[in-house]
Order: C-alpha cells, then structure tokens, then sequence
C-alpha cells in the first residue's frame, strides 16, 4: 500500500482543485474582472468584510471571484489572510457622529434634526424584476449616469449640514436616557482574536463576535426575538445611519495620524429595560448596539437587538444566551464544523458499531434466558 | 489596486507568525505542567476550515523544525486526502521530511488514532481533537463546565455512563471515551476507538491535543497515569474481533476496519497503515496490547 | 541606552530550537537538559540558558519581574523581547530569580493561577550556581516524581535553599494551582512542572 495509495489520496485532492477551477470557467463567457464585483457586487463585498472581519474591498472581490460566490468561504478567505497579518495598532474608536452620512433613518421620531435620509436602499423598491439589466451595456451605464447626475439638486433642507447630530443625543439631554445605568458592567476591552473567549464576557467581546458574525446566523437569532423567544423585547431603531467615517491612529511618537476612511454602517436600537441598581427602580432607555463594516443594514439591527438581548441572561432562550448566540453565529467556525462531517469517521463508526452488537447480543441473550425461563427449561 | 504584493510574499516558516507560535508554545508548557487540563488559546484562523484539523496545524507548525520528520494520518491511514492536504501543507510551509513510517517520524500529526507501533521518547504525537470538553455532553454551557473542572466535579458524567449501561448495555456508546489524568482531570482522549485509550497511560512519548475551533489545548506528558472512567462491576473493555484476523496479513491483535467488499462479502482490514504495510513484509513491529479483563 | 538586543539570535529556528529543548525538558522533569546558546551573549547575571529562555518565549504579551538580577538584565529582556517589566511579583508572568534565597517572599507572592484558569499560574526561572546530574560535594539533592518522571529522577544543585524548595513547594500545595519552575545554570535546564513532588535529600 504505502507510498502507491498516498499518491492516490494526493493526486484525488490534486485533481478536485482542477475540476473545481474547471467549473468556473467552463462555460467560456468572459472573466469576471474584480473591479466589476468590487463595484456591481457591493453589498455582498460589505458584508464578505464584514464577516471576513477585514475592512479590504479588494481583496474581498478578489475572494468572491475565487470561490465563485460563496459567502462562507470568501469571509473564510479574508479571515485566513488577516490571521498572516501584523498586527501594530489599534485604532482610536471611530466618531460617527462625524460620519460623512450617506444614510440615516430614525423610526423612533417622525421627524428628527436634519431629517430622514433615505440614502441608498432598495427597502421602497418593488420587487420585479428588471429585464433592461440583463441587456445593459457600457452606453445604456453611461445614459442613467448621465441622467440622474442632471437630476441631482441639493435640498435646502440640508444645505450647509455637515454632520447629523445623533437621536441618542436628545434622548440623553430629555434624561429618558442616562449612560452609566448598568454600573456593575464588565467593561473591560478584550480582542477575541486574541484569547479565547471567556464566559460571562464583557460586552466589548459580545460587541467584536455580532461585528464578525454571519449574517444569516445572526438574521434568525434577531428575529427569534421578535417572536417571542427573548426576553425584553427587540426595541425600534433609534437610528440606523451608514457612511464614511474617518480612522485614525496613534503613531510611537504620540502623534494622532488619519490612516483612511471606511464605511461603516451603525444601529442603535432603544428599548426600555428597568435600572440595573437596587435603589433606583424607574425604568430607564437603554440602547442595543450594532456596528458593522460596509452597508449592512440587517446585520446592524440584529447586532443592536443581540446586544439588548444578551444583557437578558437567560439560558432557555437562545437569543439571551451568550454561549449560544456567540458560538453559533461564528461563520467560518460553523461552517468548518458543519462541513467536517465529510471527512472520514469511519473508525468512530467502527467503535460504535462494536458496542451496538454487543448491546444488541446482549439483549438476544437475555431474551433467550427469559424464553427458556418460561418454557420451563433449567437454566444452565 | 492588488498587483501582487501581500498576497504573494513568502510565507514566515510554519506559517503562523512568531508571536502566535510564543503564545502556543508557552501554553503547550503550562499544558504540559497541568496535564489533561484545557487551555484557552487565541486560535488564529488558518487556510484550512474549523473542524479539519486547525488545532492539530497549530500544535504542529509551533513545535515543528527543519530537522522533523513528518508523519500525517487520518483514521490511521496515511493515503486519507485530509491527510494528504495537511501533509502537503506543512511540508509546503517548513521543507521538513516526510515519511509514512511511524519508527521514522519524530513528528506525529494525527486525526483520532494513535499508531498501534509503540512511540518512542523522542517522539511527539499531536491530536487533532473536534471536541475537547470532555463534559459536554452531560452540559452544554462552557461557562459551566469550567467550574465542574474547577471543582473536579464530576458526578454527572458518571451518571451519565450508568444510564448508557443500564439502557444500552454499554458504559459509552462511541468513540472518545473520558479518562481521568493523574488522579485529577477528566479529559476527552479525542475520538480514538477504545483500542487506543489504554496507550495514552503511561507512554513513552509525549501527547499534545489541539482543539482550533474551541481554542483549547491540552497534554499528557510520559509516565502519566491516564484511567478510563470504569465502574468496579463494568470494567472498560476494548474492541474485541475474536478470530477474525486481517484479510492482507492473516493477523489479529490490532484494531481492525471493517470493509464491505460487495453487498454479500465483508472483509477486516488492519486499520494502521503503515502497521498493515509492515506486517506484511517483515516482522511484527512493538505494540502495547491491553488485555481485557475476564 | 546602549542597544542589548542579540545580533545573531535567530528568533525563528533560535526560538524553535530552544522551544523544543523546553518542552522536552517540562514534559521529562528532573532530568538535566541543555539549550545550546553559542550566538547569545547575555548580562553576566542572567545564565544563556535563562536567557534563552526569556528569547524563546517572552514577548509584548506578557509580563516578567526580576529578582536578585540586575537593571541591565532586566533591559536586556525587555529589549530583546518586547516584553513588559512589572515591579511586583504577583503581577508578573514570568519571574526571574538569582540568589533565590534572598527572594523568597517574590516567590510567594507569584501568581499560582485561578482554580478555572490554573495556566494563569507563572513560571519562574530560578538561577543556580551548579546544577548536576550527579552529586558533587555540598549538593543538595533535589528529587521529583509524578507526570512525565519514569518513577523518580533527581539533580543535585548548589545555590537554592530548601527554604526556596518549601516555599515553591507551598504555592503548589493547591494543584491544579501553582507556579511551574525552570532551574537553569550556564547552558542547562531542568524543569519542576506543579504537578510534580518535589524532595530535597
């Protein structure tokens, strides 16, 4: 056997790797260029770096165009590239109340300060399909470019706002809502990539996993809670803003130096919770946080109703489960997990085969000693 | 724009960056000096996917260097194409040797079975382990299961093994049966058959587990006493074949896979590969045997 | 601040070398091994082997405390490691010692670990002035048994105290508690992991 059936194995995998690239490109239509999915894809490179916990629009076109799609295994990519990374700073926290805002939206209030911007969503479109897109071309591009660039006036109604003052704030300054109302918080600030985490962790680590979640993971366990299997409630969308936000770093010298611009996109959700202090038992509002790289509007609601949910401990509700939620909304570790079923467990198979029929002959035995019992056989 | 850069610079050898290497390193110690006890560890992420094999990766490119010889099995057996990859792999990130011959290895990176030739002091046999916390399947909380092994409180596991017996006439119904280390910690041997679970007791060579997607790693050194959970009245048994030997060898005494030739004919096969290969062409190499109890 | 930082230590196969000598040596307590260290030219009081253990697994991570050793010792790590100085022992995850006798409440004070986080424990790497695999006269002999040792193995020392031993052996008196040693003298090393017994003779 030896070296001939090593081979085997090695020319299987070999082989497979070919095929796989063959599939991609068997068809013959033209390659995909990574510009094309950097831009035309941009919501899925959002949330591939979002989950790939790599801000790199790039590299994650490059990741969807070399795993023909996949989400898991793009993020998967990202994630295995950032592990080679160095690591030298950490950012000073980003401030998105200088957000350069593309969208901001408050559901809480009809009306707030500066306004609701829609900003890009497709949330009021009707969902038809549209036959013109599987017949555009670089002209009919350049003819919708060119007409709504005409279309484009600013309204006097944001005329000269630079930034947007946040939701929060005035709900803050009324003293419905107060910081600090959970004075015995964790709030240490770990890095899960780090060391492993620790259970209970401190809401930074909660924070750091939703960011880094899978979306669809995180879509059921959000909804869970809105259908009754959380306690507390899910809150409404305080604010929901998406934009560019500046990051910054401090150098060896002290110096703060901009590193470049990142969009991210940031929900606050609010709710009523009662004071975590013994003396003070008015109710009081308290936000749910979520924070994610790209235009991800599900994964910040979610994220913000987690965040809310997981300060709920509570072991029968997956959603107020901080094992539960943060294990299983992990991506690449689920889908490595799941998927390894593939492998080979035959030798497990075997040992559990080996005391399946001894159970089984064990039971025949006892079986035929009660017949014999009863057929009035001695029993040797 | 991507033009290369980055993506394709020389790896560092053995992959994971230094710092990362320190910290198993150092873990694998405090490991060592607490043994069967999980430690947490920072897992990075790694090319290939969580529940493959990451934590034995880990183990093995922090301990590894260019004097290694390399030994990969999956099931035994060296040809399996998980093996295959991950032999690939790190040959690819360290230019270390390669061999299938467990005597020649002095570096041993295995997925749930441990060769049936005996392992020598100079050599390291890395598990690659998918659940390290032996408890949980009697607790599902990680939070929880800390402190039963803070507390070395272990009740409910043996409730757990009696009920299995009393139901299914068997103390563990699997593979990766739970063992006590040194008189203190229950571990999980990682999914060995019952076979194997007697070498991990008093061995030669040193045992190193890696659990990637848990985080967790964990050792047994040599001359360790490793006992499997066992009542006075239900003794642990091993796999037994009776007479039927190996279909290529004509010989027994080994763990053995069962092969179904065509939907009539079934054939045992020596599972051990490179066990298989010698003991058809030369003589029977060393093994401990473990003899059940009458 | 004059540059200490080792020229011709390889932090990759150096490191890697030493390492696998280390995990040798926990994994065989009381039994004398040695960290070949031609490249490294350390402060005269911090043996190679202490230092090449600092090398092989120190860096900005974690935190160390000296005692007995001197300023320029201390510099030497940090430089060569990155790693951080703490003043107080229980702070530290590595100490290391010379003249440990003198240090013996740094000793108690180090961290022995947490009862669900016992590798929290530190490791300390303790000076001698001989260390021996055979007796040589006015040695103490120090014997240990339990994981990893083939029944017992024993190392004569010159330079450590029982008084040092006792109260090593104190802080590990909880196992899984405890703090894990590393002996060193010159180029050798022997390692005392917690879960080991340990015996003067």
């Amino acid at each position: 056997m030896g070296y001939v059936a090593v081979k085997g194995g090695q020319d299987a995998i070999d082989n497979a790797a070919l095929l796989v690239e063959y599939f991609r490109l068997k068809e013959r239509t033209p390659p995909i260029e990574v510009e094309q999915i950097r831009t035309q894809m941009r919501l899925l490179v959002d949330r591939v770096m979002g989950e790939g916990s790599l801000y790199a629009p790039e590299h994650a076109a490059l990741a969807i165009k070399q795993v023909e799609g996949d989400t898991f295994e793009a993020a998967f990519l990202l994630r295995a590239y950032r592990a080679t990374l160095n690591r030298r700073f950490y950012s000073e926290i980003i401030d998105t109340r200088h957000m350069q805002v593309q969208r901001r939206i408050s559901s809480a209030f009809r009306d707030i300060p500066g306004g609701q911007i829609l900003g890009p969503t497709r949330d009021y479109t009707m969902r038809l399909f549209e036959p013109r897109l599987a017949v555009e071309t670089l002209d009919s591009m350049e003819d919708l470019l060119r007409s709504i660039d005409a279309s484009l006036t600013l309204p006097e109604a944001v005329e000269g706002i630079r930034t947007f003052g946040k939701v929060i704030d005035l709900l803050l300054s009324e003293g419905v809502m107060r910081k600090d109302m959970r004075g015995d918080a964790d709030r240490r600030v770990v890095d899960v990539t780090r060391e492993a985490i620790r259970f209970p962790a401190p809401r930074s680590a909660v924070l750091q996993m939703l960011a880094r979640a899978e979306t669809g993971g995180l879509m059921c366990l959000g909804y869970s809670t809105m259908r009754g299997f959380a306690a507390g409630g899910h809150g409404t969308v305080g604010e929901l803003r998406a934009g560019k936000v500046d990051v910054r770093i401090t150098d060896p010298r002290g110096r703060l130096r901009y590193v470049g611009r990142i969009v991210v996109t940031e929900c606050e959700m609010v709710n009523s919770v009662k004071s975590g202090k013994k003396k003070d038992p008015t109710p009081y509002l308290s936000v749910g946080y979520g924070l994610c790289f790209g235009h991800n509007d599900t994964k910040a609601i979610c994220m913000g109703m987690l965040d809310s949910s997981l300060r709920e401990p509570n072991d029968s509700n997956p959603a107020n489960s901080q094992e539960f939620t943060l294990y299983h909304t992990e991506g690449v570790e689920s889908y490595g997990f799941t998927n390894h079923l593939k492998l080979p467990h035959y030798v497990t198979f075997q040992s559990g085969l080996d005391n399946l029929r001894n159970s089984m002959r064990r039971v025949r035995e006892m079986r035929q000693r009660a017949l014999a019992g009863y057929a009035g056989v001695p029993q040797s | 724009m991507i033009t290369g850069n980055g993506l394709t610079s020389a790896y560092n050898f053995a992959f994971i960056d230094e710092n990362t290497k320190k910290e198993i390193r150092r873990k694998l110690l405090k490991a060592i000096a607490v043994p069967g006890y999980q430690v947490p560890y920072s897992s990075p992420e790694m090319p290939i996917a969580r529940g493959w094999g990451t934590g034995g990766l880990h183990v093995t490119l922090a301990v590894i260097g260019r004097g290694d010889t390399l030994k990969v099995i999956d099931q035994g057996s060296d040809a399996s194409v998980n093996a295959c990859s991950l032999r690939q792999f790190i040959h690819k990130m360290t230019g270390c040797r390669t061999t299938v011959d467990t005597a020649e290895a002095t570096l041993i990176q295995t997925r749930h079975r441990i060769p049936e030739e005996i392992l020598t002091p100079q050599q390291i046999l890395v598990f690659q382990v998918p659940q390290p916390e032996v408890l949980r399947t009697v607790e599902r909380l990680e939070d929880r299961t800390r402190q039963m092994h803070a507390e070395a409180d272990y009740s409910r596991m043996w409730v757990s093994l009696y009920e299995s017996y009393v139901r299914f006439g068997s103390l563990m119904r699997g593979a990766g049966y739970p063992v006590k280390v040194n008189g203190r910690y229950l571990m999980s041997p990682s999914p060995i058959p019952r076979w194997d679970v007697p070498n991990l007791n008093d061995a030669r060579c040193l045992y190193l587990f890696g659990a990637g997607r848990e985080k967790r790693l964990y050792a047994i050194p040599p001359h360790t006493r490793v006992e499997p959970l066992e009542f006075e009245d239900v003794r642990f048994r091993v796999e037994e074949w009776g007479n039927t030997t190996c279909a290529y060898s004509q010989q027994g005494d080994a763990f053995l896979d069962e092969i179904y030739e065509n939907e009539q004919v079934k054939k045992f096969v020596v599972n051990d590969s490179n066990f298989l290969d010698k003991l058809r062409s030369g003589p029977r190499p060393p093994q401990r045997l473990f003899r059940n109890p009458e | 601040m004059i540059s200490l930082r080792e020229a011709t230590y390889d932090s990759v196969s150096d490191a890697q070398t030493h390492f696998r000598v280390l995990l040798d040596s926990m994994a065989h307590p009381g039994l004398l091994r040695s960290l070949d260290t031609p490249g490294l030219s350390p402060p005269g009081d911090l043996s190679p082997a202490a230092a090449a253990i600092a090398l092989a697994l120190l860096n900005a991570d974690v935190t160390f405390a000296g005692f007995g050793i001197g300023e320029t010792a201390i510099e030497y790590i940090r430089q060569n490691t990155y790693s951080l100085t703490v003043a107080g022992a229980g702070d530290a995850d590595f100490l290391f010692l010379r003249n440990a006798g003198e240090h013996l409440a740094a000793i108690a004070a180090a961290r022995s670990g947490l009862p669900a986080y016992p590798e929290t424990g530190a490791t300390a790497v303790i000076q001698l002035q001989r260390l021996d695999a055979q007796p040589f006269p006015g040695s103490l002999a120090i014997c240990v048994a339990g994981p990893g040792v083939d029944g017992t193995a024993c190392f004569h020392t010159a330079g450590v105290s029982t008084a040092v031993l006792a109260t090593v052996s104190d802080r590990n008196d909880e196992y899984p508690l405890g703090i894990d040693i590393f002996f060193t003298c010159g180029e050798r090393v022997v390692s005392i992991p917690r879960s080991c017994r340990m015996r003067c003779e």
